[in-house]
């Protein structure tokens, strides 16, 4: 019997409470650098993670642009990523900014 | 005590009631537009703080108090007229758009590049601040209009 592991991600613990950019190239806590150590591996692992999004001091789109449309650019489906990946947060508006974003990535 | 003693009593209490329910929904409603107004006036200051981000000609280090004005700050002032009773889940769209207009593109880059006031991104941010304004006006009128 396979047995999925949920894990949980706290971005402002487990990342940065400043995360911040879209590109490595833009500073040490970047959307990129966060999809490729966080989202990725439970992504390939077929695994399931919690994101917890509210520790930290805010977002720009263009940091949760590139961590999570990214992953669609990668190769993922919306249909995977939204299997794999359960996003929390008190701000409905940041989880409805992500989930747009996965399915503009979707659609080119 | 008479039946009409009685009855001049129930009026009395009854016509304080309804002065005092009539004051208690007037001074809610002035305390709701006092929260209202400082909420329009953190949005016009977030407008001018992000048009001076991108306007200027290099990349500032306001970018973190943007981040915070367009996430915690703005969501708790929000969260704030919810607990009101103001219905203000019209306006989390707007917020999401106005986020975007800020930060989505030549925000927290390398590749910053000064933007002049007639650019897209600019027009786009005083655009989506005036829909969030806009919203928040209309959820206090749809409650006392």
């Amino acid at each position: 019997m396979n047995t999925i592991t949920t894990t949980i991600i706290d971005i402002g613990k487990d990342f940065s409470r400043y995360p911040a950019g879209r590109y490595e190239t833009d500073g040490p806590f970047s959307g990129e650098l966060f999809r490729a150590k966080f989202l990725v591996p439970v992504l390939d692992s077929n695994g399931h993670v919690t994101i917890e999004l509210d520790e930290t001091a805010g977002y720009g789109s263009s940091f949760l642009e590139e961590a999570f449309g990214g992953l669609v650019r990668l190769g993922y489906s919306s249909t995977q990523i939204k299997n794999t990946i359960t996003l929390h947060s008190e701000d409905p508006s940041l989880i409805e900014e992500i989930e747009e974003y996965i399915l503009d990535a979707e659609q080119g | 005590m008479g039946w009409t003693q009685i009855v001049t009593w129930l009026l009395v209490i009854l016509g304080w009631l309804l002065v005092n329910h009539q004051n208690n929904v007037r001074e809610k409603r002035k305390e709701i537009r006092a929260i209202l107004d400082k909420t329009q006036s953190f949005l016009d200051e977030i407008e001018v703080e992000a048009i001076k981000y991108h306007t200027s000609q290099e990349s500032s280090d306001s970018a973190f108090q943007l981040k915070r004005n367009l996430n915690q700050k703005l969501r708790n002032k929000l969260d704030i007229l919810k607990l009101r009773n103001l219905n203000v889940e019209k306006c989390y769209p707007y917020l999401k758009k106005l986020r975007q207009a800020v930060t989505l593109e030549n925000f927290d880059t390398s590749s910053f590049k000064p933007q002049n006031l007639s650019d897209d991104l600019i027009k786009n941010i005083w655009l989506a601040k005036d829909k969030l304004s806009q919203e928040l006006e209309n959820s206090f009128a749809t409650r006392y209009r």
